[in-house]
């Protein structure tokens, strides 16, 4: 039978979308000025993913059905779109596609497992590596083959790896993003409970 | 004064096929949809065509062209005394039309809608539920960011991020969550008092 979805259930979506939003139009802001996202995705991505999985998944852990990550999303997105100082396409695209990936990691491995929070983190994560193609494809007509290169070489300073070695420069920049996103998503398990003890203990 | 008002879904649709246009055409193709943006925003959302108008939106949409033509590729051309790149400049004419695509397209997408329309939008569409978190989502925003921000200056007034960086950003996720969902509780009797249901 499906599960029916409480006003109590609601509230906590337009919550936590409207933490992950206070989140990207403060501290997001902050980074782009600090990191210019043409010249650097990997660092505002990274934090700014981490941060809104964490919070995601949070609200996953207070509102236990299907959808709930994606629609935390769609809240995000929709108070992104309407903030201060105009439309940002790319972290609109990033906030959405997260919350899919998220969503869909959570529909493979069971949901409330470590296992689960753990790919949903580590999916949402990956993203940021892919992003970057995708919006130099669509804003500036660049091609796959072309941002791959760059993002080998600037990879290949980083790492102290030779830059002929593309595809595993290339990987190990996967990995990482991996590695952050399933921190991420384990952290997020780890908070959501420990905030729910937290609120049982003080009866609320 | 508007000729035309686009439904949600249509917007959506438009928006769907200009970004697909955007990543499949190249060069001078891309004049193709920014023409049809550019009529489309006379007829639905004309004050989107203000931006055009803007003394300091030019120079921002033309610096990919001048960039392109004088620091990209060799600058074997010739103009007006000045030597340019044209393959530069040909990449950076690119950049500067798909920039002016993706505003006008938003500007016609978003233009006239708010956060609270959008509200109204998903309730007159069923998703009532949806519409409310949206509306908790707005007007908590504020009270939020006063939240984090005064757990920011108290951790920082005891010394916690100097001290123990990890265990006090740990501190202030934890602290920030539950004061957001005590204020979930208010909500949720203010809610139930007045009758409200999301079905």
């Amino acid at each position: 039978m499906k599960a029916k979805w409480s006003v109590r259930d609601w509230v906590y979506i337009g919550l936590f979308g409207a933490l992950w939003g206070a989140a990207e139009m403060t501290l997001g802001s902050v980074l782009h000025i600090m990191f210019p996202p043409v010249a650097n995705t990997f660092v505002v991505g990274v934090i700014m993913a981490s941060l809104g999985c964490v919070i995601a998944l949070c609200g996953r852990v207070f509102v236990p059905h299907r959808g709930s990550v994606l629609l935390i999303g769609v809240i995000t997105t929709i108070l992104k779109a309407f903030s201060l100082g105009g439309i940002k396409i790319g972290p609109m695209v990033a906030i959405m596609a997260e919350s899919l990936l998220m969503e869909a990691g959570l529909l493979i491995l069971p949901a409330a497992s470590a296992a689960g929070f753990a790919l949903a983190g580590m999916l949402a994560l990956s993203w940021n590596f892919f992003h970057r193609f995708i919006m130099m494809w669509l804003l500036f007509g660049t091609d796959f083959m072309e941002v791959g290169i760059k993002m080998a070489k600037s990879g290949s300073r980083v790492l102290g790896m030779n830059e002929e070695l593309l595809l595993p420069i290339l990987g190990v920049l996967l990995l990482i993003r991996m590695a952050a996103g399933l921190a991420a998503g384990l952290l997020a398990r780890i908070l959501g409970r420990g905030v729910a003890g937290r609120l049982v203990r003080e009866g609320s | 004064m508007k000729v035309l008002e686009l439904p949600l879904w249509s917007r959506l649709l438009l928006a769907a096929a200009a970004l697909a246009a955007l990543t499949a055409l190249r060069g001078w193709r891309l004049l193709i949809p920014l023409t049809v943006l550019l009529v489309l925003a006379a007829v639905v959302q004309p004050a989107a065509l203000r931006l055009l108008g803007r003394p300091r939106f030019w120079p921002l949409l033309l610096s990919p062209l001048l960039i392109g033509a004088f620091l990209l590729g060799d600058r074997g051309s010739m103009l007006w005394g000045l030597r340019y790149s044209s393959r530069g400049m040909e990449l950076g004419a690119g950049m500067s039309l798909r920039a002016l695509c993706l505003l006008v397209l938003f500007q016609v997408v978003l233009g006239g809608l708010s956060a609270t329309r959008m509200i109204g939008v998903f309730r007159s569409r069923g998703l009532k539920g949806l519409g409310f978190a949206l509306g908790v989502a707005q007007s908590m925003l504020s009270t939020l960011m006063e939240t984090s921000l005064t757990v920011v200056h108290t951790l920082r007034l005891r010394g916690g991020f100097r001290r123990r960086p990890l265990f006090s950003c740990k501190l202030f996720v934890v602290t920030v969550i539950s004061s957001t969902l005590r204020h979930a509780e208010d909500i949720v009797h203010a809610a139930s008092a007045r009758g409200f249901d999301t079905d």
